[in-house]
């Protein structure tokens, strides 16, 4: 295949193996590289995003028949019933499963490829916990709304985070070192919210753990319109960011040598992680595993760190999981639940695979 | 007779086998004897009512108020108890579980096992209702047993051993996934959940003198199997190869040290709730007073931790004003700082 010259984007394929290209933008400022498993792989995920999302619309316990839910969703509802739960509860719940998802896994990514250690992620070093503090000092201590929790488990993660970049960052935000700060805070969030549960009655605790596990439970567009704006303003700076951020993971003396400048990448990245983090947590509750296991999953079936599949990923995980949580039982169960159920199997699966020193 | 001669056939000492030195060991061991004693004193004395040391002697006879001798007798004597049960058990698992991983940074608690212990005590709650105290012991002996093979497993990476950072957070991960299954579990049931709340923080005031009792006798086989493998563990440090070319089997070695873990966590949480840190710190507070010798680190430990553990419940009940602070948040806030230092100080050594 020739290489394109001045057409926009143009493709280059002088250096690389049969069957890849990479697609660049005007003085590269974007590049992708497309190979037939990426393209292969993309099609599939985003195909079975659109399955698990159609199938969002249509189970549930009012039942819904395929043909009443393509027309609802062209606008000519057969009922105002049908209309309310297709397009008030079950279409955008399952949009903020996505969202959720994607920005979990997204931050997860960065977290594992800052730090170069592929179990760093928020929900194993202390962002996580730091949310679920916070979240939990709201509901427990001061009787707050659902919505002032959302943003005392902002405020947690956001904290926890800058915690660990001040505790670990005075000689550059080195990977062991956040890891190890993070661990630490992460049992002293943790403690916290053992403590703050055994101060209030059994009524609060209920709900806080209820919380604390993590639910989609009544999520709509409201929390849609919190979480995307927040997806929209790091997904772009993180994909301008993805070329450094694979390089980063290569180690930072050769990140040096190819004019990465270390530190303030690192600073901005795991800002940006941080910020979807928080959002992530504040919208839906410390889901857990979804950061840890969709990069993983991403790297096993692409074979690269790249961001794009490990969002759609993410974002299929999260909503299979609400769909199984919502109807798999008699009655709902919180969306964390299965979360935690995946992350069983997938330590199994890691046990199996790491501790045989494969995969290293 | 030339001078040199007594020189050359002198052979190494064998009868003398503790490197740090007879005087030093016994200077150690007395101080910290001498500091457990008084821990357990001050555990009688200090609380919501303080009670001065003679009253405690005299109610400790029986004699004296009737409520001091109810309080020495029963409230503070089962915390003491406990205190003391458990801080053997979480010190000697430390040291067990640093030794069997050769990890200096590996804990009961932070590794998961205590964790698995408590979801152990949760599944028996589930399926068989209410528990007694030896069936809590047995439910949380299965569950602490399961996840120190998990641990074990994560430990023995590539080429033997995994980095300590790695096996950190597998364990926490580890630690993780089966507390939140534990939640999970517990949403379901209201009163579960609220009993449940109480003993996943770790207290030492969660048994009584009597329940107390019915489990010590498990911690104290624990202990004297972790006693007996002191030289075992020795070879163990040098390395799987040199430990068999010692003599040693290093397989039969980690079995019996997943027993002795598997007992000592297993009765320690089924006593108090997961207690994390203990574990990690008392065999590094020790090993910087003796060295690496297991057979002189795993007493101490055991000393030094009980220790730890009845004064951190001291703070706990001193801090707090009214409402005590359970001993398991007090060690979390000492330990998770330290767990920082630690790393951070051996640095080298963890970064490869």
């Amino acid at each position: 295949m020739p290489a394109g010259t001045s057409s926009w984007p143009r493709r280059v394929d002088s250096v690389l193996p049969a069957g890849q290209s990479v697609l660049r933008g005007v003085s590269d400022s974007f590049s992708l590289r497309l190979t037939s498993r990426n393209i292969y792989f993309s099609i599939v995920l985003l195909t079975g995003l659109g399955f698990v999302l159609f199938a969002s619309l249509v189970v549930g316990e009012y039942r819904v028949t395929v043909p009443e839910v393509l027309v609802t969703l062209r606008g000519e509802a057969p009922s105002d019933r049908i209309n309310f739960f297709i397009t008030e509860r079950r279409l955008p719940r399952a949009l903020v499963a996505m969202a959720v998802g994607a920005a979990l896994a997204t931050a997860g990514s960065v977290f594992q490829s800052v730090t170069r250690n592929p179990l760093a992620s928020p929900d194993i070093i202390g962002v996580s916990a730091g949310a679920s503090a916070g979240a939990a000092f709201v509901i427990l201590m001061v009787d707050g709304s659902p919505v002032q929790a959302a943003l005392g488990a902002f405020v947690g993660a956001v904290l926890t985070a800058g915690l660990i970049a001040v505790l670990a960052g005075r000689n550059g935000l080195s990977g062991l070192r956040v890891v190890l700060v993070g661990v630490a805070l992460g049992a002293l969030a943790s403690a916290a919210v053992s403590y703050m549960l055994t101060q209030v009655f059994v009524a609060s605790a209920v709900t806080a753990q209820l919380w604390l596990i993590g639910s989609l439970q009544g999520r709509g567009w409201d929390e849609l319109w919190f979480i995307v704006p927040a997806l929209l303003l790091a997904l772009p700076v993180l994909a301008r960011f993805s070329g450094r951020l694979r390089i980063l993971a290569m180690g930072e003396e050769l990140a040096t040598a190819l004019g990465v400048r270390v530190e303030p990448t690192r600073r901005v990245l795991l800002l940006f992680a941080t910020l979807l983090v928080a959002v992530a947590v504040a919208t839906a509750g410390p889901i857990s595993f979804i950061a840890l296991a969709a990069p993983h999953i991403s790297r096993r079936i692409t074979r690269t760190t790249a961001l794009f599949p490990a969002i759609m990923i993410g974002s299929l995980l999260l909503a299979l999981s609400d769909l199984i949580a919502q109807n798999l039982f008699t009655h709902p169960i919180p969306v964390g639940v299965v979360t935690i159920t995946i992350g069983g199997v997938f330590f199994l699966w890691l046990l199996v695979h790491e501790g045989s020193g494969r995969d290293r | 007779m030339p001078s040199s001669l007594p020189v050359l056939t002198k052979r190494p000492d064998h009868s003398k086998p503790l490197k740090t030195g007879a005087p030093r060991l016994v200077l150690v061991g007395s101080v910290l004897g001498v500091l457990l004693l008084l821990s357990i004193l001050l555990s009688f004395a200090i609380g919501a009512k303080s009670i001065s040391p003679l009253e405690v002697a005299r109610a400790l006879l029986g004699k004296g108020e009737a409520n001091v001798v109810v309080i020495i007798g029963q409230l503070r004597m089962s915390r003491t108890l406990i205190g003391l049960a458990c801080g053997c058990a979480l010190g000697l698992a430390g040291v067990l579980m640093q030794a069997i991983t050769r990890n200096p940074i590996a804990d009961p608690g932070i590794l998961g096992v205590n964790a698995g212990a408590a979801l152990g005590v949760v599944v028996g709650i589930m399926f068989t209702g209410a528990l007694g105290v030896q069936s809590t012991m047995l439910f949380a002996m299965l569950g602490a047993g399961l996840a120190s093979a998990a641990v074990l497993l994560l430990s023995s990476g590539y080429a033997g051993v995994a980095s300590p950072v790695r096996l950190t957070l597998s364990g926490v991960a580890l630690a993780a996934i089966l507390s939140g299954i534990s939640q999970a579990l517990i949403l379901s049931n209201e009163s579960i959940l609220d009993a449940f709340r109480f003993w996943q923080v770790g207290s030492l005031a969660a048994r009584s003198v009597s329940e107390a009792t019915i489990l010590i006798p498990a911690i104290v086989i624990g202990a004297l199997i972790v006693l007996l493998m002191g030289n075992a563990l020795n070879a163990l440090a040098l390395g799987d190869d040199s430990a068999l070319a010692l003599g040693s089997n290093p397989a039969r070695i980690r079995l019996l040290g997943l027993l002795a873990m598997t007992i000592l966590c297993g009765t320690a949480t089924a006593l108090a709730g997961p207690i994390s840190f203990i574990g990690l710190l008392a065999p590094h507070l020790v090993r910087r007073l003796t060295g690496p010798d297991m057979r002189v680190l795993i007493p101490c430990s055991m000393i030094v931790a009980p220790i730890i553990l009845l004064n951190a419940d001291i703070l706990g009940r001193v801090v707090g004003g009214g409402a005590e602070v359970q001993v398991g948040i007090v060690c979390a806030f000492i330990g998770a700082p330290l767990l920082v230092v630690l790393l951070l100080a051996g640095k080298g050594r963890v970064a490869n």
